[in-house]
Formats: C-alpha cells, structure tokens, sequence
C-alpha cells in the first residue's frame, strides 16, 4: 500500500514556527505512518527535503523529529547508512482509515494479502525448522498478550508483536524487514475494522494453533495455519471496505463474523 | 584422511577448542577489568543501578580498547540485572559502526514502552547471570536489540561478592563464519560447529545450514564437544569424499 511517492504535505498551510506547528507536523507524519503512507523500516526524506515539503524552516521541522523520536514512532541513527526510520504505527484515527480503506482498491488489497500471506508462510516454514530453546515458550507469552487489552490499538500492537516475533524466529533479516514494513501497514487498519475483544479471541486461538504447529515442529501444519490466520484477516479488511463504500454485495463478516475462520 | 576409528579427528576439534578458548580468555580479562573498575568506583551497600553508573568512563575505555584489538567483534560491553522488579535495564554497549568508529548503542530500557528491550529473559542473560557459565547463544536475530543476526558470547559479572550481570561480545553470523569457515576447511570431510539446541553456527557442507536445527546425524558422521565453549557445543564431521 505504500507504492506512491510520498507527499507528507498536500497543503503545506502552517504557518509560524512555534511549537504548535512542529507539533502539526509530528502529528501529520504519525498519521501517514498510521494508515500505512509510511511503513516501518522506513528511511525520512532529509531534513530539509521535509522543511520545504511542509513550507518550514528547518529548525522548526527538527523539532518535529523530535516529537516522534520521543513518541517512539521514529530513531534516528548515525553513520554513514544513518538517517530518521520509522520503527512502530501509532494507532490511526477513525477518519484517517475511512479515508484509506475508501481510496484503496479490492485489487491492491488483494495484491497486499497476496504478499502477506507468500511472507508469512515462508516465515512459518523457517521458524519450524530453526525455532531454538526457549523461544517458542516466548512466543506463547506473546500469544497471551493479545487477549490482555480491551483497546484496539494495544490489540493491535500485541497482534503485531506475535507476527514480528515469528519472524524473528526465522533468523531471516530479509523476512523480517518485509514483516514488519507488512505489520505496520495492515495492523493498525485491520484493528481498526473488527471489534476488539471479539476479534482478539478468535486470533488467539488462530496464534494458539500455529505454535502448536511449531512445537510439534511440523512446518506444514505451521503453513496451513498460518494461511488461514492471514487470509481471514485480509478478508476483514476488504468487507468493511465494501460495507462502507455501501456495496450491495452480501458481506462475508457480517454472516460468518470473526468466528468464520477458526 | 584419519577418520577411520569413528573419532573426529583432532587438529579441526583442536583448532575450534582453542579459537573458543582464546574469545572467552579475552573476554574474562575484559570482565575482571570491569569489575574492578565498578568495585572500585562503588560501595558494598549501593544496588546494582548505581554500581552500574559507577564509572561509565572506564568501561568505555576498556571497551573501546577490547574492539580495536579485536576486529572480529561487533560489539561488546556490559549488562546488568534490573535492580527491582518494574525498574530499568542497565546496559553500558558499544558497537562499530560502518566507519569503523566506536559508538555507544542505547536500547528500550524502560519495561513500560512498547519497544522494550526484555533482555532479561534471553538465554544469553539467564546462562550467564543465572548459572554463572561461560556461555555461547545463537544463532538468532537481536530484534529490539542492536537488530542483526548474531551470536553471543558471555560471562557472569561478580561485583562486591554478587553477581550483577553480564559481559558480552556479539559476532555477526557472517564475521563468525569468516572467523571459522577456513578453519573447518581445513578438515579433509566435511564439518558444522552446533549448538547444545542443534542449531548449526557454522558449516563447511551445504547438507547443513547456519540457523537449522540438525536431525539424527547421517551415517558415519560423528559428534565432538568442544570444551572450551562453557556451551556444550559439538562440532560435527563426516567422512572425507
């Protein structure tokens, strides 16, 4: 989802360069780092490639990076390969993903779970034959966390995490980055189109069953359950699309609700 | 050329042990000179935290001197256990750069973010810490950590009488394998240096792979500790083709 050129600012309008314009502009970059415009692992454009996007000085746009550096959004790193890069989505706003889910069609989405799910039952398949120790017992410690929080945001990034970790549990730098360019772009919409707690109960019990794969080190199994995890969540996705565009077409969570996949 | 007997054959064993034994002495001599430094910086009564800030200056400078001599290392420092439960991690870590400079690397200490850094929970940590080992950890990816595909060496930390962490010297898996390849080369058949889990560190045989867990070994392969590592670490061989 996060094919197009980066335009943070359509309408560079601030105006000043007090500390509610740098504000502004932390507050635009998170929410295009919400909805996906900007995907973890992502690199900034320069500090003064950003300036003249917004219209502001310099110093001011520092000030911005600032902000998300200490909301955790962004690191800035030294060296030669250095730069600002995005590390975690905050939890976008109802209106943000209306907007998204709006302007993105059932083909990109499609495309989007295509990619999902080739990287995350190749991360499966990895994990099941490399996964070490006690590493598959932090997992289920993740698993657990997902039915802790009762906000969606805190789902969200619980649900992220578990992703993340099996990812980690592959020991594939490659994977791991498109895992977490993918959890940073479907996470926090997914989370956003599904009801909380409900939602969460199902993906448990669909983390539940991947690990049990895992542990019994049957990467095929692992596979299997992963597809249908990945699968459905897309699927969620894709009915609040076609529900808010108010299609006609009978939607499939609205029959089969979160339950549907499990 | 001498695998006759069923036993691995010793000059790669050998070669292996005293690589092992030669990181691990190093590191210990860095250890004994950090906790010197904190002991002497510190007193009897203070918690872990304020032994840890104690004299950052001196670690730094035995840091920095530990990765100029030692060009394999990525990076290396000290690690302490959270003083009280909910408190901070502790970590004093350096790394080079791409440039080749020396620079202090800052982690999520704070068990209340999102991105915390539960290093506390990782075997490299509990091995060590826990069990008072020398220990090898990998091969694994450092997510929240310094984020690269690592292995760990490690040894315990004892300050004014108690164990207070760790110190450590993380290998990239590929300057491990340009570290170690050549020397199992040198074997006539072929070899994989495996963890105590089975995950291969490193192998002169595409049958295994770095990272997979090896199964039953295949005919007329056989096993070999390797003393030096603390970690039961085994290297495996094969006859020659």
């Amino acid at each position: 989802m996060s094919s197009e050129p980066h335009d943070l600012s359509p309408h560079p309008v601030l105006e000043g360069s007090g500390a509610g314009t740098s504000t502004a502009i932390a507050d635009r970059i998170a929410s295009s780092i919400s909805i996906g415009l900007l995907s973890v692992g992502e690199r900034l454009p320069t500090e003064i490639e950003l300036a003249q996007q917004f219209g502001v000085a310099v110093a001011t746009l520092r000030k911005a990076l600032a902000v998300l550096r200490e909301r955790e959004l962004v690191v800035t790193r030294r060296g030669r390969s250095g730069g600002t890069f995005v590390v975690s989505a905050p939890f976008p706003v109802a209106d943000d993903v209306e907007r998204r889910i709006a302007g993105t069609s059932l083909v990109e989405l499609r495309d989007l779970r295509d990619e999902y799910v080739a990287i995350g039952t190749a991360v499966a398949a990895l994990a099941a034959r490399r996964a070490w120790g006690e590493s598959l017992r932090r997992l289920r410690d993740l698993a657990e966390q997902v039915v802790v929080p009762t906000e969606p945001s805190e789902i969200a990034s619980a649900d992220s995490r578990f992703h993340i970790e099996l990812a980690v549990l592959s020991q594939s730098a490659r994977l791991l980055r498109t895992e977490l360019r993918l959890q940073s772009e479907i996470g926090p919409l997914l989370w956003s189109v599904v009801e909380g707690t409900a939602a969460a109960s199902v993906v448990h019990d669909q983390h539940l069953a991947i690990i049990e794969a895992l542990e019994a080190g049957d990467g095929e199994r692992a596979v299997a359950a992963v597809r249908a995890h990945l699968e459905h969540d897309i699927l969620e996705i894709m009915d609040a699309k076609l529900s808010n565009d108010g299609a006609t077409a009978p939607s499939s969570s609205s029959t089969s609700s979160t339950a549907g996949a499990s | 050329m001498s695998t006759t007997s069923g036993t691995a054959p010793l000059p790669v064993v050998e070669a292996v042990e005293s690589w092992f034994g030669s990181r691990f002495s190093h590191l210990a001599a860095m250890n004994d000179d950090f906790c010197a430094l904190l002991e002497h910086g510190s007193t009897e009564g203070d918690d872990v935290s304020r032994v840890a800030r104690s004299n950052r200056d001196g670690l730094k400078k035995r840091v920095r001197r530990y990765l100029r001599e030692h060009p394999w290392a990525d990076g290396a420092g000290m690690i302490f256990t959270r003083s009280a439960e909910g408190g901070r991690g502790v970590i004093e870590w350096w790394e080079r750069d791409s440039s080749h400079d020396v620079n202090r690397y800052s982690f999520g200490v704070d068990p209340t973010a999102d991105r915390f850094y539960d290093y506390e929970k990782l075997e490299w940590f509990t091995k060590s810490f826990g069990a008072g080992s020398h220990w090898v950890t990998g091969p694994y990816i450092d997510y929240l950590g310094v984020d690269k595909y690592v292995m760990t060496l490690t040894v315990q930390s004892v300050v004014h009488g108690r164990p207070i962490g760790v110190a450590a010297v993380d290998l990239t898996m590929d300057d491990f394998e340009r570290e170690l390849l050549p020397v199992l080369r040198e074997h006539p058949g072929p070899a994989a240096l495996v963890t105590s889990h089975g995950s291969v560190l490193v192998s002169s045989t595409s049958r295994f792979v770095v990272g997979d867990l090896v199964g039953p070994l295949p005919p007329h392969f056989t096993s070999t500790t390797i003393a030096s590592s603390g970690a039961p670490l085994a290297l495996i061989t094969g006859p020659s083709l």
